[in-house]
């Protein structure tokens, strides 16, 4: 295998589009990956699966182009040893242990030292202490926790996850969110699908967003939300006199509504700036105290409810 | 792994970092899903239920030899011949035909009923490779059967003999004999067995088919033989699948064809049932092929 190109993006592709029949699955799609954690969003049938089968060379493209480290890799098997993939479903060998699993995943991977490599990835897991139980004993977590330390036996450049958190508890999810954080500060390129919205927020800043097979936004998703102008933001004000300062709000002609909740109100606003310009003055000159003001609708939710309605 | 260390401690720096270790090549690769695909056949590392059937069979094929072996190492020449290597083999062959019926299912089948081939073709392994691999994987199980107890039995033969250098001297072409009649079975049944194999994931399915064909064929042929009466039906001996190899074996060793037989009425000798048996093997290699390289995971 020659090396992957120094300068290719790890993941690019170019208005890939996949069909079957008369289906489109993804149509047109444009983006590249850096490294870091990519959060891959989407409601049901928008071909999140799609996009990563075509980036694991797993499917062919209809149309375009899906390039790894600048290359095809249907015509490159041996880039598969710069990627980790941890498919969507359970698919493991049942019988096997995880220590024989995630050994034979190096194995296949020819490393060098396979036992090594292996026990090294499971303690990264956490599952040291269940290595030599069989597969189809394990919990559903604890077997995803299997599928990704055979992803990342071989310390891949790339690592595609496909809903990874399937089935773990709480405790796990943390951990299992601070190891991906780990990977991704280590300058591997990480992509995560997941419908798990809280997830991937504590995941990733970087999201790709697709609905209906076709990509609606990228990029970090703070800047996402600054650019979705014609979408009211809510920001909370607690205030001495609401009830007061509510009334002067509401005149202001950005304000599209205002909410009294007790000693908070809620304001939502076509224009925080003008409404964070306006509200200390109105508040001086109604001799109101302000004690709290923030935006509320700040979450990868609110962005993705928007995105995904909006088509 | 870069460490701070002080007296009271230290302090390990786990952080993630590319694998830039040696590699090592395609045969590494192959070696990997034969060896498993090996465990799996023979239920090696699993539970007592999926040994029986492969350690029956091996029981079956090895303990004739091995008694007749121990006799002979008891008693000595007294005991007299073994069945023959020729004759031995086609009680071998009904057991091959069993053994790469599970067997080769077994290899194939899973991978695609549990959803794992997108576990294995997301690494550096090509559909070629895997192929190779479980092809492996059963020449070498089946082969077990099909060669080692007759190659055994040669050795016992040899050594249990009054003169082990006279035996091997005058026997020398029986292990000739063996290893081509052995190889052929071997490569017969392991080919088509996966063929089998690749055209179904449900294991019941393909070894239920696999034995089904080859004894509707013999029956098939039988009939076809022996109640009707047309032109060149002397070439129905070629529809009997099972018969093919074993009628090339027991040519090969001098084994007359039981008398009223199809085998025997038909009047075919050894080579031209070799050439129908390279046929059948090349005909299911090309649907393994085509089947496997089309896998999608």
């Amino acid at each position: 295998m020659s090396g992957p190109a120094a300068d290719a993006p790890v993941v690019e592709l170019r208005r890939f589009s996949k069909w079957y029949g008369d289906v489109v699955a993804v149509a047109d799609l444009s983006f590249e990956l850096l490294p870091g954690v990519t959060g891959l969003l989407g409601p049901n049938g928008a071909g999140k699966t799609t996009t990563l089968k075509a980036i694991c060379g797993l499917l062919h493209p209809s149309q375009g182009e899906v390039l790894l480290f600048g290359r095809p890799i249907q015509h490159d098997p041996m880039l598969y040893r710069a990627i980790g993939v941890v498919p969507d479903g359970d698919r493991l060998y049942p019988r096997l242990t995880v220590r024989s699993y995630v050994r034979l995943h190096a194995e296949l991977q020819g490393l060098a030292d396979a036992g090594a490599a292996a026990d090294r990835a499971i303690a990264e897991v956490d599952m040291g202490p269940l290595a030599d139980r069989r597969l189809k004993g394990l919990s559903k977590g604890e077997r995803q926790r299997t599928k990704v330390a055979g992803a990342i036996v071989h310390q891949p450049s790339l690592l595609v996850l496909d809903e990874p958190m399937t089935g773990m508890d709480p405790g796990q999810r943390a951990r299992f969110i601070e190891l991906v954080r780990l990977i991704g500060s280590a300058g591997v390129t990480v992509l995560v699908s997941s419908h798990i919205l809280a997830e991937v927020e504590r995941l990733a800043s970087q999201i790709l967003v697709l609905v209906s097979g076709r990509l609606a936004a990228s990029g970090d998703y703070h800047a996402i939300r600054d650019l979705m102008a014609d979408q009211p933001r809510t920001v909370m004000v607690k205030v001495d006199d609401a009830r007061r300062l509510a009334a002067g709000l509401i005149a202001l002609p950005s304000t599209v509504s205002v909410e009294l909740d007790g000693d908070a109100l809620r304001a939502r606003t076509r224009s925080v700036e003008s409404f964070a310009t306006a509200l200390p003055r109105l508040a001086r000159d109604q001799g109101a105290t302000l004690r709290e003001v923030r935006t509320t609708d700040e979450s990868l939710e609110q962005v993705f409810r928007y995105l995904v309605s909006r088509r | 792994m870069t460490e701070l260390s002080s007296p009271a401690g230290t302090i390990y720096d786990r952080g993630y970092r590319h694998y830039e270790g040696p590699r090592e090549g395609r045969g590494r690769r192959v070696r990997a899903i034969a060896v498993a695909g090996v465990r799996r056949v023979l239920g090696l590392k699993r539970n007592w239920k999926t040994k029986v059937v492969p350690f029956g069979l091996l029981v079956l094929a090895f303990g004739p030899v091995f008694a007749f072996i121990g006799a002979r190492v008891l008693v000595g020449e007294a005991v007299g011949e073994f069945l023959g290597y020729g004759r031995y083999l086609r009680v071998v062959a009904a057991l091959l035909l069993l053994f790469a019926a599970t067997a080769g299912p077994e290899l194939l089948c899973p991978d695609r009923r549990q959803n794992v081939l997108a576990l294995i073709f997301t690494r550096p392994v090509t559909r070629s490779d895997y192929l190779l691999a479980k092809l492996a994987a059963l020449l070498a199980v089946v082969g077990l059967i099909a060669l080692v107890p007759l190659v055994v039995l040669f050795v016992g033969n040899t050594l249990t003999a009054d003169s082990a250098a006279t035996y091997l001297r005058q026997n020398l072409d029986d292990l000739g004999r063996i290893l081509i009649a052995g190889s052929v079975l071997t490569v017969f049944y392991s080919v088509v067995a996966l063929a089998a194999a690749s055209l179904t994931d449900r294991r019941a399915v393909a070894t239920a088919g696999l034995l089904g064909v080859f004894l509707g064929t013999t029956a098939l042929a039988n009939i076809l033989f022996f109640t009707a009466s047309f032109e060149g039906r002397r070439w129905v001996a070629f529809l009997s699948l099972a018969g093919l190899p074993g009628r090339f074996v027991d040519w090969l060793f001098g084994v007359p064809y039981d008398p009223g037989t199809l085998a025997d009425q038909a009047g075919f000798t050894g080579p031209a049932y070799l050439v129908a048996t390279g046929v059948v093997t090349a005909a299911a290699a090309a649907v393994l092929i085509w089947r496997v390289l089309r896998l999608r995971a």
